[in-house]
């Protein structure tokens, strides 16, 4: 096993937000974030990035519902269809 | 269960069975609506833009063919109908811009309810990151975050490779933790 880079620990940080890491890559990225201070204070940011991103995206658009007929749609739509699609 | 449920609907819907229409708007509406109102950040134009993509979707149901999700068609369609929208969008502010040069009116950009609404100072510098940022970073941080779609979908559904969204999603997020930067230590 070999010592993570800060350039790849950070790498790795940013991976795990979208996947799962192999067991290697997650145990070489706890050592490194125990030893390096700056890694880990870059982890927490990403977290709380992460947090607030959900937060106020919710707190943003979940306050809007649609406002739209479905009726109006199913007929627009089958008034469309010719006598052979219908 | 519920992908024979959406096969039985779908195939209703293309008999032109106006009732197994509604019940599809019905299920997807919220889905779709929110899709738009994410990309357009406007909520009336989110609403015709999901009616449009509900009936350019219903009227292409013969193309749809089952070896995608539904879900992820329709919000192709979705994204597809607003992007459209936004292109419409940027032609008419440059031609706005443009009669502001020509005529030199002042131009005052009105507060948003959304702008109203965020009253903590890193939410805000966030918010402003994230509206300012280009479509093609923008776009994977909302089906991730706010949708919580996988990267797999997203891909599926932007049409590019899944490596491809791994990487704008690094970067846009890159982005925002430096717009963050400058406030860290701000208890907000």
């Amino acid at each position: 096993m070999t010592e993570l880079t800060h350039q790849t620990a950070r790498r790795l940080l940013q991976t795990a937000c979208d996947a799962a890491l192999n067991p290697q890559e997650k145990s070489l990225l706890t050592a490194h974030l125990a030893a390096c201070p700056d890694c880990e204070s870059y982890a927490r940011q990403l977290d709380t990035l992460e947090t607030r991103l959900r937060r106020l995206t919710r707190q943003q658009w979940d306050r809007y519902t649609p406002r739209f007929s479905t009726q109006s749609i199913s007929q627009r739509v089958v008034k469309n269809k010719t006598p052979f699609q219908a | 269960m519920e992908l024979d449920h959406t096969s039985q609907l779908i195939a209703a819907c293309r008999r032109g069975d106006e009732l197994a229409i509604e019940q599809l708007v019905r299920q997807y509406e919220t889905g779709v609506f929110r899709l738009a109102l994410s990309v357009l950040d406007d909520p009336v134009e989110a609403n015709e833009a999901a009616q449009d993509a509900f009936i350019s979707a219903l009227n292409a149901l013969e193309r749809y063919q089952d070896h995608s999700t539904f879900k992820a068609w329709l919000y192709t369609i979705t994204l597809n109908t607003c992007r459209s929208r936004l292109r419409k969008r940027r032609t008419v502010e440059k031609l706005r811009q443009t009669l502001i040069g020509i005529f030199r009116v002042q131009s005052q950009k009105q507060a948003s309810p959304e702008d109203a609404a965020i009253q903590n100072e890193k939410d805000a510098a966030l918010w402003k990151a994230i509206q300012s940022m280009d479509e093609k970073h923008r776009l994977p941080l909302v089906l991730r975050y706010y949708h919580d779609l996988p990267t797999a979908e997203i891909a599926h559904i932007l049409n590019v490779n899944e490596g491809t969204i791994h990487s704008r999603l690094h970067n846009g997020r890159e982005r925002l933790r430096l717009a963050l930067e400058p406030l860290t230590g701000v208890e907000k």
